[in-house]
């Protein structure tokens, strides 16, 4: 008999003891008090994308650290949280409860749990948390978030920044802070990061908005678009991390004559997503929502399951990706770089230079400064890293004419012919651009600069033999070239900076023409630009 | 209310928006595509008359490798014009193809429109548009809005969705 007890107290108590327990946790109305354990994992169903958009390929992704609650639902509608926790990296989760047992659900937010270290959170235009639940049934419950649920964007988005979170870890040693997304299907304002509030476009505050876009409201959705989240995780990174001197504003990936704070900041937006694609795919590459054979380099932004912008930064062709003054060129001389030399310096200048840069404002200049003042590189390594720049026409080294900075170091000039300058000094002083020409009394002669690219703006002065000045000019005044083509220079914005005057010398002699860039010089131009110098007659 | 309060508040408004005010061209928003599209008819559209639709481009970069299109869903009658033009584009020019269609007597029908360049090594750049005719069809796609519990920490609300 005693041994018979024994058999009942250890193989059918502990049974019943779990059926009562949560092991068969129920639905039914019948309340029933108890403790158990409910444990699953979640996952939610992710959409494969190549050049071309997406494929019509699905897989399911872990839902990684994200909070979790199970949830009593009472019998007045209210909620009792029994417990909490979160999914772990592979989307698993346990949670132990004790207390009524009937009419449970799970809960999972589309928000990272504190513990992980992680501060995301994706919440809608109300400010109202996401999430996705179901009903409990038992003690193991693996939830499926389908593509199909209206849920399922708001985890892909935790998921795309939680890769984001994880490679700033690496780069930084830490976290970013808390980053809010506020998501939208329906509406079609379009998508983008906000540093501050605005009333009108930041009403929530800081945070990424995630609405798609303005393409005639045909699903222009960027919820599964990874490349145009990281896009804008990329401006997060650099309000956090960085800085940022971004006006802001409407821009388009095929101008080349940006403000150059603009491209910076778009250029970095455009450089981030091929930078974590490609670590993802030497990390741990079944995160990634990219086809296999589609490059990492490759941005695309689908509409309708079809690429609205389709782009390989790392193969964008020629013009109209060009300059400093372009993102993708910005985006290319990045990607360049990290093939080169990796993420971790490129980061270093976001992270430790750039931050302490009080003017001029952080531009593809500022970068290039901190390069050179973090690395010292050497003359191999120098040489590398012009030959990057030069690939996309970007000149932050000496011209063919250094050294001309002063009078006596002036080149002659051939009337007529334009000459193409860098205003560029090696050693980091301000670059003089000094021309001689003789002029013969009574001829009207030309001076004149165009085709500024890179942010160029130039002021030139005439000076006379003796080195007084007899005239200068800071912008020209007919704005040739911004409208229309001139001297076969693409129109340009940065036109509206070129100098032009006339002379007719009294006397015949040698003059000098010198150039510079100009000390009224606006902070969406910079100080590195290209331009042509022409004295005509 | 005293008067200084109110003055407090009125500058601490003040201070609020000027220090944080975003210029009024707003922050950058993601990268646009190099052509945009737009569908318009030409008056207006009445149930079972015909009217001309206007499909404009217009384009940001040069292209070789342009083309414009518009589809037609079934139930509209096609009376001529082009729906399809394909051909080299230069930069800040518009582009457009016309056509003119016999409007359904009932129904709900949308025509699309689109707009697409090839650039270098697979870039592309695309834009849709559509004009909807007849009523509008509101998608009820939102979940159970449901209102935080006591015990929901941050005291937000909650937008959730159920699982089968």
């Amino acid at each position: 008999m005693i041994r018979n007890n024994i058999i009942i107290a250890f193989f059918i108590l502990p049974f019943l003891f779990f059926v009562g327990c949560g092991g068969s946790s129920n639905t039914s109305s019948n309340s029933s008090s108890g403790s158990g354990q409910v444990t699953g994992s979640i996952r939610y169903e992710d959409k494969e994308y190549d050049q071309n958009g997406f494929t019509g390929n699905s897989s399911y992704k872990a839902v990684r650290y994200a909070s979790v609650e199970l949830v009593k639902v009472n019998t007045d509608g209210t909620e009792s949280i029994l417990a909490s926790g979160s999914t772990d990296a592979a989307g698993q989760y346990s949670l132990n409860y004790s207390g009524d047992t009937s009419n449970l659900k799970l809960r999972v937010y589309a928000k990272t749990d504190e513990n992980s270290g992680m501060q995301i959170k994706v919440n809608d235009i109300s400010d109202n948390m996401f999430a996705a639940y179901k009903q409990v049934s038992g003690s193991i419950l693996n939830i499926d978030i389908p593509a199909s649920s209206p849920a399922a964007g708001a985890f892909n988005i935790l998921d795309v920044y939680t890769s984001g979170y994880r490679f700033l870890q690496k780069l930084s040693g830490i976290y970013p802070g808390q980053l809010n997304v506020y998501w939208e299907v329906d509406n079609t304002l379009g998508t983008w990061f906000c540093t501050s509030f605005d009333p009108t476009w930041c009403p929530l505050g800081r945070g990424a908005y995630i609405f798609g876009g303005s393409s005639g409201g045909l699903g222009d959705t960027d919820h599964y678009d990874d490349d145009v989240l990281w896009h804008e995780f990329g401006h997060f990174t650099a309000d956090e991390f960085s800085k940022d001197d971004s006006p802001g504003g409407p821009h388009f990936l095929s101008d080349n004559d940006l403000d150059l704070r603009l491209a910076w900041s778009e250029g970095w937006g455009g450089f981030f997503p091929t930078a974590i694609k490609a670590w993802l795919e030497s990390e741990d590459p079944d995160l990634l929502s990219k086809h296999p054979q589609t490059k990492a380099s490759f941005y695309v932004d689908t509409i309708n399951d079809a690429a609205l912008i389709s782009i390989d930064i790392g193969n964008p062709g020629g013009l109209p990706y060009v300059y400093s003054s372009n993102e993708v060129a910005v985006a290319k001389v990045l990607w360049e770089i990290n093939e080169s030399f990796g993420t971790q310096p490129i980061w270093n200048i976001l992270e430790d230079y750039l931050p302490g840069i009080v003017s001029p404002p952080v531009s593809m200049e500022t970068f290039w400064d901190g390069w050179l003042q973090q690395r010292a590189p050497t003359p191999t390594e120098l040489g590398q890293l012009e030959s990057i720049f030069q690939e996309r026409s970007i000149y932050y080294q000496e011209d063919i004419y250094e050294v001309d900075d002063t009078l006596s170091d002036a080149k002659t000039a051939a009337l007529g012919a334009g000459k193409t300058h860098y205003s560029y000094k090696a050693d980091g002083n301000t670059d003089n651009d000094v021309k001689a020409f003789t002029a013969t009394a009574g001829t009207t002669y030309t001076i004149e600069t165009y085709c500024l690219k890179n942010g160029a703006d130039t002021y030139i002065m005439l000076l006379d033999s003796n080195g007084n000045i007899l005239d200068f000019d800071d912008d020209r005044s007919d704005n040739a070239g911004i409208n229309a083509t001139y001297n076969n220079c693409p129109k340009s914005y940065f036109m509206s900076f070129a100098s032009k005057m006339t002379f007719i010398p009294s006397t015949t002699d040698t003059y000098y023409v010198k150039v510079k860039t100009s000390p009224a010089a606006p902070s969406s131009a910079g100080r590195y630009g290209t331009y042509t110098l022409e004295i005509s007659d | 209310m005293n008067m200084k309060y109110i003055i407090i508040f009125l500058i601490s408004i003040t201070i609020l928006y000027s220090g944080n005010m975003v210029r009024a061209e707003g922050p950058a928003a993601k990268p646009a595509s190099s052509v945009k599209i737009a569908i318009e008819p030409e008056g207006t559209v009445i149930p079972g008359e015909t009217v001309q639709f206007t499909v404009t481009a217009y384009s940001q970069v040069d292209a070789d490798d342009f083309r414009i299109w518009a589809e037609l869903p079934s139930g509209i009658k096609f009376i001529s014009g082009d729906l399809d033009w394909s051909g080299p584009v230069k930069k800040g020019e518009e582009y457009f193809i016309s056509f003119t269609l016999l409007i359904p007597e009932k129904g709900t029908h949308v025509i699309k429109a689109g707009a697409r360049i090839k650039l270098f090594e697979g870039t592309v750049f695309t834009d849709r548009a559509f004009f909807r005719i007849g009523k509008n069809i509101k998608k009820n796609v939102k979940g159970k809005n449901v209102l935080p519990g006591s015990f929901i920490s941050d005291s937000k609300g909650i937008v959730e969705y159920e699982l089968q």
